[in-house]
Protein backbone atom coordinates (compact mmCIF):
# COMPACT_ATOMS: atom_id res chain seq x y z
CA UNK A 1 0.00 0.00 0.00
CA UNK A 2 1.14 3.62 -0.33
CA UNK A 3 1.08 6.28 2.03
CA UNK A 4 1.84 10.28 2.18
CA UNK A 5 3.59 11.89 5.10
CA UNK A 6 4.17 15.26 5.59
CA UNK A 7 8.24 15.69 6.75
CA UNK A 8 10.95 17.77 6.10
CA UNK A 9 8.91 20.96 4.63
CA UNK A 10 7.80 18.50 1.58
CA UNK A 11 5.55 15.21 0.84
CA UNK A 12 7.42 11.91 1.00
CA UNK A 13 5.34 9.04 -0.62
CA UNK A 14 6.02 5.68 0.34
CA UNK A 15 4.77 2.65 -1.34
CA UNK A 16 4.98 -1.14 -0.32
CA UNK A 17 3.31 -3.21 -2.42
CA UNK A 18 3.29 -6.41 -0.06
CA UNK A 19 2.96 -4.64 2.99
CA UNK A 20 -0.61 -3.38 4.61
CA UNK A 21 1.00 -2.80 8.03
CA UNK A 22 1.26 1.08 8.87
CA UNK A 23 3.38 0.43 11.61
CA UNK A 24 6.17 -0.31 8.92
CA UNK A 25 5.36 2.66 7.39
CA UNK A 26 5.66 4.66 10.51
CA UNK A 27 9.21 3.41 11.35
CA UNK A 28 10.60 5.10 8.08
CA UNK A 29 8.36 8.35 8.77
CA UNK A 30 10.10 7.97 12.31
CA UNK A 31 13.40 7.79 11.01
CA UNK A 32 13.03 10.96 8.70
CA UNK A 33 11.34 13.32 11.44
CA UNK A 34 14.52 12.43 13.86
CA UNK A 35 16.91 13.51 10.56
CA UNK A 36 14.75 16.45 10.29
CA UNK A 37 15.06 17.92 13.91
CA UNK A 38 18.61 17.10 13.75
CA UNK A 39 19.36 18.73 10.04
CA UNK A 40 16.40 20.99 9.47
CA UNK A 41 17.57 24.81 9.01
CA UNK A 42 14.44 26.15 9.64
CA UNK A 43 14.57 25.14 13.45
CA UNK A 44 16.57 27.52 15.27
CA UNK A 45 17.01 24.42 17.95
CA UNK A 46 18.32 22.30 15.25
CA UNK A 47 21.82 20.68 15.55
CA UNK A 48 22.88 22.38 12.57
CA UNK A 49 21.55 25.48 12.85
CA UNK A 50 23.29 25.65 16.29
CA UNK A 51 26.25 24.66 14.43
CA UNK A 52 25.59 27.18 11.94
CA UNK A 53 25.45 30.24 14.20
CA UNK A 54 28.37 28.96 16.27
CA UNK A 55 26.88 27.64 19.18
CA UNK A 56 28.41 24.48 18.61
CA UNK A 57 31.57 23.50 17.85
CA UNK A 58 32.80 20.78 15.14
CA UNK A 59 34.12 18.79 18.55
CA UNK A 60 30.77 18.91 19.85
CA UNK A 61 28.97 17.36 17.11
CA UNK A 62 26.82 14.24 17.23
CA UNK A 63 27.88 11.39 15.45
CA UNK A 64 25.81 11.83 12.46
CA UNK A 65 26.40 15.30 11.58
CA UNK A 66 29.72 14.87 11.75
CA UNK A 67 29.52 12.19 8.89
CA UNK A 68 27.34 14.60 7.07
CA UNK A 69 29.86 17.40 6.98
CA UNK A 70 32.32 15.07 6.47
CA UNK A 71 30.17 13.66 3.21
CA UNK A 72 29.74 17.19 2.02
CA UNK A 73 33.41 18.63 1.77
CA UNK A 74 33.74 14.77 0.04
CA UNK A 75 31.16 15.98 -2.28
CA UNK A 76 32.24 19.42 -3.21
CA UNK A 77 35.73 17.40 -4.18
CA UNK A 78 34.44 15.28 -6.37
CA UNK A 79 32.16 17.91 -8.14
CA UNK A 80 34.82 20.26 -8.44
CA UNK A 81 33.10 22.58 -6.19
CA UNK A 82 29.61 22.84 -7.94
CA UNK A 83 28.10 21.03 -5.04
CA UNK A 84 28.77 22.80 -1.91
CA UNK A 85 27.03 23.05 1.35
CA UNK A 86 28.57 26.33 1.89
CA UNK A 87 27.27 27.58 -1.38
CA UNK A 88 25.48 30.41 0.37
CA UNK A 89 27.86 31.30 3.06
CA UNK A 90 26.61 29.53 6.15
CA UNK A 91 26.65 25.79 6.34
CA UNK A 92 23.39 24.28 4.50
CA UNK A 93 23.69 20.65 4.08
CA UNK A 94 19.85 20.04 3.17
CA UNK A 95 21.10 19.55 -0.64
CA UNK A 96 22.74 16.25 1.39
CA UNK A 97 20.41 15.68 3.89
CA UNK A 98 17.34 15.30 1.63
CA UNK A 99 19.06 12.15 -0.39
CA UNK A 100 20.44 10.55 2.72
CA UNK A 101 17.21 11.27 4.77
CA UNK A 102 15.64 8.81 1.78
CA UNK A 103 18.59 6.72 1.63
CA UNK A 104 17.73 5.82 5.84
CA UNK A 105 14.06 5.67 5.42
CA UNK A 106 14.59 3.49 2.63
CA UNK A 107 17.24 1.36 4.96
CA UNK A 108 14.24 1.57 7.86
CA UNK A 109 11.98 -0.06 5.54
CA UNK A 110 13.96 -2.71 4.86
CA UNK A 111 15.10 -3.48 8.12
CA UNK A 112 11.42 -4.79 8.50
CA UNK A 113 11.85 -7.21 5.87
CA UNK A 114 10.59 -5.29 2.76
CA UNK A 115 13.00 -5.14 -0.08
CA UNK A 116 10.54 -3.93 -2.52
CA UNK A 117 9.56 -0.78 -2.26
CA UNK A 118 9.65 3.28 -3.70
CA UNK A 119 10.03 6.25 -1.64
CA UNK A 120 9.79 9.73 -3.39
CA UNK A 121 10.02 13.09 -1.71
CA UNK A 122 10.44 16.32 -3.80
CA UNK A 123 11.64 14.99 -6.81
CA UNK A 124 14.08 12.53 -5.37
CA UNK A 125 13.09 8.68 -5.91
CA UNK A 126 14.95 5.91 -4.37
CA UNK A 127 13.12 2.45 -6.08
CA UNK A 128 13.93 -0.65 -4.96
CA UNK A 129 12.49 -4.02 -6.65
CA UNK A 130 13.59 -7.86 -5.15
CA UNK A 131 10.38 -9.19 -7.07
CA UNK A 132 9.36 -8.54 -11.14
CA UNK A 133 8.03 -5.00 -9.74
CA UNK A 134 9.20 -2.05 -12.41
CA UNK A 135 8.98 1.22 -11.00
CA UNK A 136 7.42 3.90 -13.75
CA UNK A 137 8.74 7.22 -13.10
CA UNK A 138 7.64 10.19 -15.10
CA UNK A 139 9.99 13.07 -15.76
CA UNK A 140 7.88 16.21 -14.78
CA UNK A 141 8.08 19.11 -17.52
CA UNK A 142 9.59 21.99 -15.85
CA UNK A 143 7.52 24.21 -18.17
CA UNK A 144 4.00 22.64 -17.06
CA UNK A 145 3.89 20.66 -14.22
CA UNK A 146 0.70 18.19 -15.04
CA UNK A 147 2.90 16.81 -17.97
CA UNK A 148 5.71 14.86 -18.22
CA UNK A 149 8.89 14.57 -20.48
CA UNK A 150 9.63 10.34 -20.40
CA UNK A 151 9.38 7.71 -18.53
CA UNK A 152 11.92 5.60 -16.86
CA UNK A 153 11.51 2.25 -15.82
CA UNK A 154 13.40 0.80 -13.17
CA UNK A 155 13.35 -1.65 -10.67
CA UNK A 156 16.61 -0.52 -8.40
CA UNK A 157 17.81 2.22 -8.78
CA UNK A 158 17.38 6.21 -7.88
CA UNK A 159 16.07 9.51 -9.50
CA UNK A 160 16.84 13.24 -8.45
CA UNK A 161 15.89 16.30 -10.10
CA UNK A 162 17.15 19.82 -9.34
CA UNK A 163 15.29 23.05 -10.88
CA UNK A 164 14.36 26.43 -10.28
CA UNK A 165 10.96 25.49 -11.56
CA UNK A 166 9.22 26.70 -7.59
CA UNK A 167 9.03 29.84 -7.18
CA UNK A 168 11.36 31.45 -5.29
CA UNK A 169 13.84 28.73 -5.24
CA UNK A 170 17.48 29.22 -6.50
CA UNK A 171 20.10 27.17 -6.88
CA UNK A 172 23.28 28.81 -6.41
CA UNK A 173 26.42 28.43 -8.27
CA UNK A 174 28.87 28.09 -5.80
CA UNK A 175 31.57 29.84 -8.04
CA UNK A 176 29.99 32.73 -8.92
CA UNK A 177 27.34 32.60 -6.04
CA UNK A 178 24.34 33.39 -8.21
CA UNK A 179 21.50 31.79 -8.82
CA UNK A 180 22.19 28.91 -11.90
CA UNK A 181 19.79 29.82 -14.31
CA UNK A 182 20.85 27.39 -17.83
CA UNK A 183 18.61 24.94 -16.94
CA UNK A 184 14.96 24.40 -16.35
CA UNK A 185 15.51 20.83 -14.77
CA UNK A 186 18.04 18.41 -14.30
CA UNK A 187 17.25 14.60 -13.52
CA UNK A 188 20.22 12.24 -12.63
CA UNK A 189 19.35 8.36 -12.55
CA UNK A 190 21.93 5.81 -10.60
CA UNK A 191 22.13 3.48 -8.01
CA UNK A 192 22.38 5.94 -5.26
CA UNK A 193 19.58 8.42 -4.13
CA UNK A 194 22.77 10.36 -2.26
CA UNK A 195 24.80 10.56 -5.24
CA UNK A 196 22.08 11.23 -7.64
CA UNK A 197 20.81 14.11 -5.31
CA UNK A 198 24.04 15.92 -5.41
CA UNK A 199 24.71 15.30 -8.86
CA UNK A 200 21.51 16.81 -10.08
CA UNK A 201 22.56 19.66 -8.09
CA UNK A 202 25.94 20.13 -9.02
CA UNK A 203 24.89 19.57 -12.89
CA UNK A 204 22.46 22.12 -12.26
CA UNK A 205 25.40 24.43 -10.55
CA UNK A 206 27.44 23.67 -13.33
CA UNK A 207 25.14 24.62 -16.12
CA UNK A 208 26.83 22.43 -18.72
CA UNK A 209 25.88 19.02 -19.28
CA UNK A 210 29.27 17.78 -19.73
CA UNK A 211 31.16 19.08 -16.41
CA UNK A 212 34.29 17.95 -15.71
CA UNK A 213 33.82 16.45 -12.38
CA UNK A 214 31.19 13.76 -14.21
CA UNK A 215 34.16 11.21 -14.60
CA UNK A 216 34.89 10.83 -11.11
CA UNK A 217 30.71 9.41 -10.79
CA UNK A 218 30.14 6.02 -13.24
CA UNK A 219 26.96 4.66 -13.88
CA UNK A 220 24.91 7.69 -13.41
CA UNK A 221 23.14 9.64 -16.30
CA UNK A 222 21.62 13.22 -16.72
CA UNK A 223 18.30 14.41 -18.44
CA UNK A 224 18.86 18.40 -18.51
CA UNK A 225 15.70 20.71 -19.77
CA UNK A 226 16.55 24.72 -20.85
CA UNK B 1 5.50 27.60 -30.13
CA UNK B 2 8.86 28.18 -28.76
CA UNK B 3 10.36 24.83 -28.55
CA UNK B 4 12.58 23.78 -25.40
CA UNK B 5 15.67 21.95 -25.71
CA UNK B 6 16.51 18.24 -24.21
CA UNK B 7 20.06 17.76 -23.24
CA UNK B 8 20.71 14.80 -23.14
CA UNK B 9 24.07 13.25 -20.87
CA UNK B 10 25.41 10.69 -21.28
CA UNK B 11 26.70 10.86 -17.79
CA UNK B 12 28.35 7.05 -17.52
CA UNK B 13 28.20 3.68 -18.85
CA UNK B 14 28.55 1.37 -16.51
CA UNK B 15 25.06 0.61 -14.21
CA UNK B 16 24.33 -1.46 -11.52
CA UNK B 17 20.54 -0.10 -12.06
CA UNK B 18 18.84 -1.55 -14.74
CA UNK B 19 16.98 0.98 -16.62
CA UNK B 20 14.03 -0.80 -18.45
CA UNK B 21 12.35 0.96 -21.39
CA UNK B 22 9.42 -0.25 -22.47
CA UNK B 23 9.13 -0.85 -26.06
CA UNK B 24 5.79 -2.12 -27.61
CA UNK B 25 3.70 -4.14 -24.36
CA UNK B 26 6.24 -5.76 -22.85
CA UNK B 27 9.21 -4.13 -20.85
CA UNK B 28 12.32 -5.01 -22.28
CA UNK B 29 15.90 -4.20 -20.85
CA UNK B 30 17.99 -1.86 -21.65
CA UNK B 31 21.27 -1.40 -20.01
CA UNK B 32 22.75 2.01 -19.61
CA UNK B 33 25.68 0.53 -21.50
CA UNK B 34 23.81 -0.68 -24.35
CA UNK B 35 21.92 2.49 -24.61
CA UNK B 36 24.82 4.53 -24.97
CA UNK B 37 26.70 2.20 -26.67
CA UNK B 38 25.36 3.12 -29.80
CA UNK B 39 27.27 5.40 -32.08
CA UNK B 40 23.73 6.38 -34.15
CA UNK B 41 20.86 7.99 -33.31
CA UNK B 42 17.74 10.96 -33.57
CA UNK B 43 14.64 11.52 -35.10
CA UNK B 44 12.85 14.58 -34.52
CA UNK B 45 8.88 14.59 -34.05
CA UNK B 46 8.48 15.73 -37.53
CA UNK B 47 9.28 11.81 -38.27
CA UNK B 48 6.47 10.64 -35.37
CA UNK B 49 3.99 13.81 -35.27
CA UNK B 50 0.87 11.44 -34.11
CA UNK B 51 -2.45 12.04 -35.89
CA UNK B 52 -6.13 11.19 -34.79
CA UNK B 53 -5.32 8.39 -37.73
CA UNK B 54 -2.21 6.76 -35.98
CA UNK B 55 -2.72 2.88 -35.89
CA UNK B 56 -1.49 1.29 -32.75
CA UNK B 57 1.99 0.19 -32.44
CA UNK B 58 5.40 1.29 -31.84
CA UNK B 59 6.95 3.73 -34.16
CA UNK B 60 10.70 4.53 -34.57
CA UNK B 61 12.00 7.55 -35.98
CA UNK B 62 14.92 7.68 -38.16
CA UNK B 63 17.93 8.38 -37.19
CA UNK B 64 19.23 11.93 -37.27
CA UNK B 65 22.03 13.79 -36.91
CA UNK B 66 22.27 17.10 -34.69
CA UNK B 67 25.17 19.15 -34.30
CA UNK B 68 25.58 17.48 -30.77
CA UNK B 69 25.45 13.98 -32.04
CA UNK B 70 22.68 11.20 -33.26
CA UNK B 71 19.99 10.38 -31.53
CA UNK B 72 16.93 8.06 -32.31
CA UNK B 73 13.41 7.74 -30.40
CA UNK B 74 10.80 5.64 -30.80
CA UNK B 75 6.58 6.52 -29.88
CA UNK B 76 4.13 3.97 -28.75
CA UNK B 77 0.65 4.62 -29.89
CA UNK B 78 -2.18 2.97 -28.19
CA UNK B 79 -5.60 3.52 -29.12
CA UNK B 80 -4.76 6.52 -31.16
CA UNK B 81 -2.89 8.21 -28.70
CA UNK B 82 0.94 8.12 -27.20
CA UNK B 83 1.35 6.38 -24.43
CA UNK B 84 5.05 6.12 -24.72
CA UNK B 85 8.18 8.09 -25.90
CA UNK B 86 11.90 6.01 -25.52
CA UNK B 87 15.18 7.19 -26.43
CA UNK B 88 16.39 4.34 -28.19
CA UNK B 89 19.76 5.10 -28.97
CA UNK B 90 21.90 7.78 -27.60
CA UNK B 91 26.04 8.71 -28.07
CA UNK B 92 28.71 6.76 -26.52
CA UNK B 93 31.01 10.08 -26.19
CA UNK B 94 30.83 10.84 -22.65
CA UNK B 95 32.97 13.49 -23.84
CA UNK B 96 30.27 15.32 -26.00
CA UNK B 97 26.87 15.40 -24.90
CA UNK B 98 23.54 15.62 -27.03
CA UNK B 99 20.85 19.04 -27.37
CA UNK B 100 17.74 17.88 -29.10
CA UNK B 101 14.99 19.81 -29.94
CA UNK B 102 11.97 18.91 -27.57
CA UNK B 103 10.89 16.52 -29.55
CA UNK B 104 8.94 15.08 -26.48
CA UNK B 105 6.97 18.06 -25.37
CA UNK B 106 4.67 18.56 -28.83
CA UNK B 107 4.10 14.87 -28.74
CA UNK B 108 2.83 14.66 -25.15
CA UNK B 109 1.03 17.53 -24.93
CA UNK B 110 -2.03 16.08 -27.30
CA UNK B 111 -2.28 13.19 -24.60
CA UNK B 112 -4.86 14.02 -21.34
CA UNK B 113 -3.51 13.87 -18.23
CA UNK B 114 -5.15 10.63 -17.28
CA UNK B 115 -3.48 9.09 -20.33
CA UNK B 116 0.12 10.46 -19.14
CA UNK B 117 0.00 9.43 -15.49
CA UNK B 118 -1.93 5.78 -16.55
CA UNK B 119 1.04 3.80 -16.42
CA UNK B 120 3.02 6.01 -13.48
CA UNK B 121 4.11 5.06 -9.90
CA UNK B 122 5.80 8.19 -9.15
CA UNK B 123 7.07 11.57 -10.61
CA UNK B 124 10.15 13.54 -10.88
CA UNK B 125 10.25 16.81 -10.82
CA UNK B 126 11.58 19.79 -9.09
CA UNK B 127 8.75 20.29 -6.81
CA UNK B 128 9.37 20.30 -3.20
CA UNK B 129 7.46 22.10 -0.87
CA UNK B 130 4.17 20.83 0.49
CA UNK B 131 2.09 23.62 -1.69
CA UNK B 132 4.01 22.99 -4.41
CA UNK B 133 3.24 19.24 -3.62
CA UNK B 134 -0.41 19.75 -3.35
CA UNK B 135 -0.68 20.61 -7.38
CA UNK B 136 1.55 18.15 -9.02
CA UNK B 137 1.14 15.07 -10.75
CA UNK B 138 2.88 12.97 -7.83
CA UNK B 139 -0.10 14.19 -5.76
CA UNK B 140 -2.56 12.81 -8.26
CA UNK B 141 -0.51 9.67 -8.38
CA UNK B 142 -0.81 8.84 -4.48
CA UNK B 143 -4.31 10.03 -4.58
CA UNK B 144 -5.03 7.08 -6.71
CA UNK B 145 -3.19 4.61 -5.04
CA UNK B 146 -4.19 5.60 -2.35
CA UNK B 147 -7.77 5.39 -2.57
Amino acid sequence: MRRVFEVMGTAVSVDIPNCQDDAVFRRALNRLRDIDERFSTYKPASEVSRFGNGKLSEAELSRELSYVIKECRKAEKQTGGFFSAWAAGVFDPSGYVKGWAIDQAGKAIEAQGYKTYCIGAGGDILARSESDKIWNIGVQDPKDNTRILNKLSISNGAVATSGTYERGRHIIDPKTKKPADKYLSVTITGPDIVTADVLATAVFAAGQNNPGFIKNFPGYKAISVR
Amino acid sequence: MKKGIIIILAVAIIGAIALHEKSGGNPRLVSPGSVSGATSAVSNSSNVTPTKSYKDGTYTGQTENTPYGPVQISVAISSGKITDVNFLQMPNDLGHSQEITNFSEPLLKQETLQKQTAKLDFVTGATVTSSGYQQSLQAALDQAAIS
